[in-house]
């Protein structure tokens, strides 16, 4: 998976940040914290400005890490044949 | 407010099919931009089926749709599978659905072929507008 440097710094820093920037979101590129925004839209613009298409890592600082869940994909009973 | 419906023929055809409409998915406009600045013709847009899955808390792209248009990932998301949570890439992605455009949304890539669809809509999308699924009249009718 890419961005693992990035995620593991993020988790590293993630209870101090929460003081400073709880739901704000974080950019950050190696083991550097790039800047702070108030949306993922603001965040991401400053990525690509600075960053082009590379792979780079934004994160809402939030105390509990919100896990996504597709059971139909999980359980392999979607259908779209028409 | 603009709407849009879907009206299946017959209106089983809902119940058998889903909620499926034509899509296309993108590189957000951001993305876009900055590449035509430098010259950088972006990848067009690939054009599929998309459905709608309210059991979905995010939505989905298939795998060789992100690997065309080059998409790199932007963040990491926890996602329940079988085997548990594991990590997985996020990626932005531009959907255009008929009289909607939604420019940025992080999604995960899954691999969809055999579903024959190319996006799957979660609740993160639908969280942008309402849905009425008029499931005796086989009709789906979006509202942004």
């Amino acid at each position: 998976m890419e961005l693992e440097e990035e995620l593991k710094f993020f988790e590293s820093k993630r209870a101090e940040w929460l003081e400073e920037y709880r739901d704000k979101y974080v950019l950050i590129k190696g083991k550097e914290l790039i800047d702070v925004f108030t949306s993922l839209e603001d965040a991401y613009k400053e990525g690509v400005k600075r960053y082009g298409n590379q792979p780079f890592f934004i994160k809402k600082v939030s105390e509990v890490e919100p896990t996504e869940i597709t059971p139909s994909l999980m359980l392999g009973v979607t259908r779209a044949n028409l | 407010m603009p709407i849009y419906e879907v009206q299946f023929s017959p209106p089983e055809a809902l119940r058998s099919s889903g909620a499926i409409f034509p899509i296309e998915v993108s590189l957000p406009q951001i993305l876009v931009d900055h590449l035509t600045k430098q010259g950088i013709t972006p990848p067009p847009p690939v054009k599929g089926r998309a459905i709608i899955d309210t059991g979905a808390s995010i939505s989905v792209v298939d795998l060789l749709v992100l690997s065309s248009l080059q998409i790199s990932p932007i963040g990491v998301a926890t996602v329940l599978t079988t085997a548990g949570p594991t990590n997985q890439n996020l990626y932005p992605a531009r959907f255009i659905l008929p009289r909607l455009v939604v420019d940025l949304s992080a999604v995960i890539g899954a691999d969809l072929r055999p579903l024959q669809i190319i996006a799957l809509i979660g609740r993160d999308i639908l969280s942008r507008f309402i849905m009425i699924y008029h499931g005796n009249a086989g009709r789906v009718t979006l509202a942004f």
